[in-house]
């Protein structure tokens, strides 16, 4: 998976799992400050990277992820190992 | 003359009864919570015992307030939660009694309360006795701690709030409750609370009464059903749609007067407060 790739697919969850408007997400968004995430929120969307990825996640892996560029960063980072 | 008598009776009445949840806290915690533990050992039906003990105490309490004029206590719908169970109670937050009174309308109840009580060794004995849930959990543990006791069956106090209404300030819920509630499955029990002229409300100290006497009003409202709201498709949207609800509903009540703190409280913060309320 593309950095591209997984941005465009956590754009989409964003969008479908926490009514976040396409327009706040960017690389920089922050998911507490301002896409309005929880730290429930945040267990839901580890287990959808999981899903779309299709690679096993552990929540500590994503304990220091603070705005949206980490998520995907993260994510290719795990993928690509 | 008889106004202002009434009114330094009501000031004094005020820090007597907050006294006494202390001190009536401390004796029971000294007599009678001791004995259920020791006589009862499953936890289960010591809590059970514990928490009956609290709400009749709470009953009593309440009851005291209205006989002795201090203010007048008015509960609306109290038979509607003899028999709940494994059901989320939300209400507004204006005063620092509401926990006292929601307590004394609800026979079996649990709620998260302040951790700095498991430091006095007798309170202790009663928080824990009772399976109150303490809030320095870390945020997972806290969540996992509400969501198993709904799960279990037993009821559980949340004020979405999550502080004393301010009052004039739009009202503003914060997901937890919706996450407990959604994770949990649970119904969600609404109670409509107002107290008018406002008392012991955020930024006021006890003894500031205001010329009239105080009436509190506990409506036991509608029961959410949590069916329809988990059949959308995602957890985390189905939590946002009950905060939607919630907030909107509870807004209508305050609209309408029947809830919260009144415009006189707002007024008293100033007019720009008061604009926002009307």
């Amino acid at each position: 998976m593309t950095r591209d790739e997984i941005l465009a697919a956590l754009s989409s969850a964003l969008q479908e799992m926490f009514e976040v408007p396409a327009d706040k997400i960017s690389l920089e968004a922050k998911l507490f400050e301002d896409l309005d995430l929880d730290s429930i929120d945040a267990v839901d969307l580890v287990v959808k990277l999981q899903n779309l990825t299709g690679k096993k996640f552990k929540p500590e892996q994503f304990k220091t992820v603070r705005t949206v560029g980490d998520v995907v960063d993260r994510v290719h980072d795990l993928v690509s190992q | 003359m008889l106004k202002i008598l009434d009114r330094i009776w009501r000031a004094f009445g005020n820090g007597l009864f907050l006294t006494l949840i202390g001190v009536g806290g401390s004796l029971l915690a000294l007599t009678v919570f001791p004995l259920i533990a020791l006589t009862i050992r499953d936890p289960e039906r010591r809590s059970c015992r514990i928490q009956g003990v609290i709400h009749h105490s709470f009953r009593l309490y309440c009851r005291a307030i209205h006989w002795m004029r201090i203010a007048d206590v008015v509960m609306e719908g109290r038979e509607r939660l003899k028999d709940l169970g494994g059901v989320l109670i939300v209400a507004n937050h204006p005063s620092l009694l509401d926990v006292v009174m929601i307590m004394s309308m609800v026979p079996k109840v649990q709620c998260v309360v302040k951790a700095g009580l498991w430091r006095n060794p007798f309170f202790r004995l009663t928080v824990e006795g009772a399976g109150y849930i303490r809030n320095d959990l870390a945020p997972e543990a806290l969540m996992a701690a509400c969501v198993g006791s709904l799960r279990a069956g037993k009821n559980l106090i949340v004020f979405p709030e999550g502080t004393r209404t301010v009052a004039g300030r739009p009202l503003k819920f914060q997901r937890g409750f919706a996450n407990i509630a959604t994770l949990a499955e649970a119904d969600v029990q609404l109670i409509h609370i107002s107290c008018a002229p406002p008392i012991l409300h955020k930024g006021n100290p006890w003894w500031r009464v205001p010329p009239t006497r105080t009436r509190f009003h506990l409506r036991v409202g509608e029961r959410l059903d949590i069916r329809p709201f988990m059949s959308y498709r995602f957890r985390s949207v189905a939590a946002r749609k009950l905060v939607e609800r919630l907030e909107h509903l509870y807004s209508d009540e305050l609209a309408h007067g029947r809830s919260g703190v009144t415009i006189e409280a707002a007024d008293h913060l100033g007019p720009e407060a008061g604009r926002s309320v009307a």
